[in-house]
């Protein structure tokens, strides 16, 4: 009787013995299998996200910043740029552009406005220009732009940067405006891309970027106008004058005479 | 020993839950202020918006920070209770966590020249957080030993 419960308890400790090994058997393959899952899972999420960064349309602007920057050069070689500022500083009259990198209005003042306000009065030391990149159009890339823009500023490229961004801009509503497409701006306009980068993950450009926010608003509500880009501020020896939306090169000038007695 | 080990697997899964929760915590910023447009606060070297802006930062148009707050919560999760299969995905999370910031880390130091202080933080919490999952996976299998005959 006691040989039989003997033999009967054995047996359970054996198979106990046996289903244990086993269950330890199966957690390593589990163990073996699961790490063999997470490599193949990261090495698809890599892959994955190699191809939609390729599949992006980067490539495009950079073509077309390179066939347009001798457009640009054309119309701003030989004007001293210093930071924001183009022309000379003693020029009486300062034209403040508050844009924003994403707003067709601004791009069309690129093509239409901008390269005769620069031959009429920049480059006759008639007036300087300067840039204030501003977030007005939805979503993040305006103002990850307007950081970046600032950014090429201490390397006094901040304009042919934005000339370039702004005359081969993309649909507003598209997220066209990537890293990609401001690193290729960046590298056309000859920016130093190692300084670029450094200036542009500062605080610095950040509180700049505050602070223009903030001259957009105080300049715009005190001439009773909305926050709309592009804005021109024209600063003069007898006042400022604010014109706003689709300007043209006579409006600028109206500006100016109203601001300097008169004189152009 | 059985309370033993029971009382190390507890304080394992504890120090998971609090890596997570930091985990959580340091995506969740990064989340928040990719959404609403801001540059991260960085405290040396300010390259985390550089990191946070530039093309690398999303997989399909996913945020990458986004991917690694799931991943904290899973992890969380998975410290949470103690079963066996909580302990394999703690390891399936864990493994491809360090594997992704392996890569990240990469790229922020070759590709896009910029480091960001977050990224590294939770490229040491899941490195951590991998270490436990091993801990964890090896006190489960020694629970699973089997009973020496004659014992």
């Amino acid at each position: 009787m006691w040989r039989a419960r003997a033999a009967g308890l054995h047996a359970v400790r054996a198979r106990t013995h046996i289903e244990n090994s086993r269950e330890g058997a199966l957690s390593k393959k589990a163990v073996i299998a699961v790490i063999i899952a997470a490599i193949v899972v990261a090495g698809v999420v890599i892959v994955i996200q190699q191809a939609t960064k390729s599949s992006s349309n980067d490539s495009t602007y950079a073509k077309q910043f390179t066939s347009d920057y001798p457009n640009v050069a054309k119309n701003l070689s030989g004007v001293p740029q210093n930071g924001q500022v183009l022309g000379a500083a003693k020029a009486p009259i300062s034209i403040v552009e508050y844009m924003d990198y994403k707003c067709p209005v601004c791009g069309a003042a690129s093509h239409n406005l901008v390269p005769a306000l620069v031959t009429d009065y920049v480059r006759t030391g008639k007036a300087t220009m300067e840039l204030r990149p501003v977030h007005v159009i939805q979503g993040n890339q305006s103002e990850t732009a307007a950081l970046a823009g600032l950014a090429t500023a201490p390397q006094n490229r901040m304009w042919y940067f934005t000339e370039l961004i702004l005359r081969n801009q993309g649909n507003e509503l598209d997220p066209w405006l990537t890293q990609a497409v401001l690193n290729d701006a960046a590298a056309t306009s000859g920016v130093n891309i190692a300084q670029w980068n450094q200036v542009n993950a500062g605080q610095g450009v950040a509180t700049q970027f505050l602070n223009i926010a903030n001259d957009f608003a105080s300049d715009t509500s005190a001439a009773g106008d909305q926050e709309a880009t592009p804005t021109f501020v024209v600063h003069g020896p007898k006042g400022t004058a604010v014109v706003q939306g689709d300007v043209t090169e006579a409006q600028i000038a109206k500006a100016m005479q109203q601001v300097n007695g008169g004189k152009v | 020993m059985g309370f033993e080990r029971g009382a190390s697997d507890f304080w394992v899964r504890i120090a998971a839950a609090v890596l997570a929760v930091i985990g959580i915590g340091v995506t969740a910023y990064l989340v928040w202020e990719r959404y609403h447009g801001n540059a991260p606060v960085c405290g040396l070297g300010g390259g985390c918006a550089t990191v946070q802006r530039s093309e690398w930062s999303t997989v399909a148009g996913v945020p990458v920070a986004f991917m690694g707050l799931l991943a904290y919560v899973g992890l969380l999760a998975c410290a949470l209770v103690p079963w066996q299969w909580a302990a394999l995905a703690s390891l399936f999370i864990t493994v491809l966590g360090v594997m992704l910031s392996a890569y990240l880390t990469y790229l922020e130091l070759y590709q896009i020249n910029a480091i960001c202080e977050y990224c590294v933080t939770s490229a040491v919490i899941v490195t951590l957080l991998l270490v436990l999952s091993i801990v964890r996976l090896t006190l489960v299998s020694r629970d699973q030993t089997p009973v020496p005959e004659g014992s």
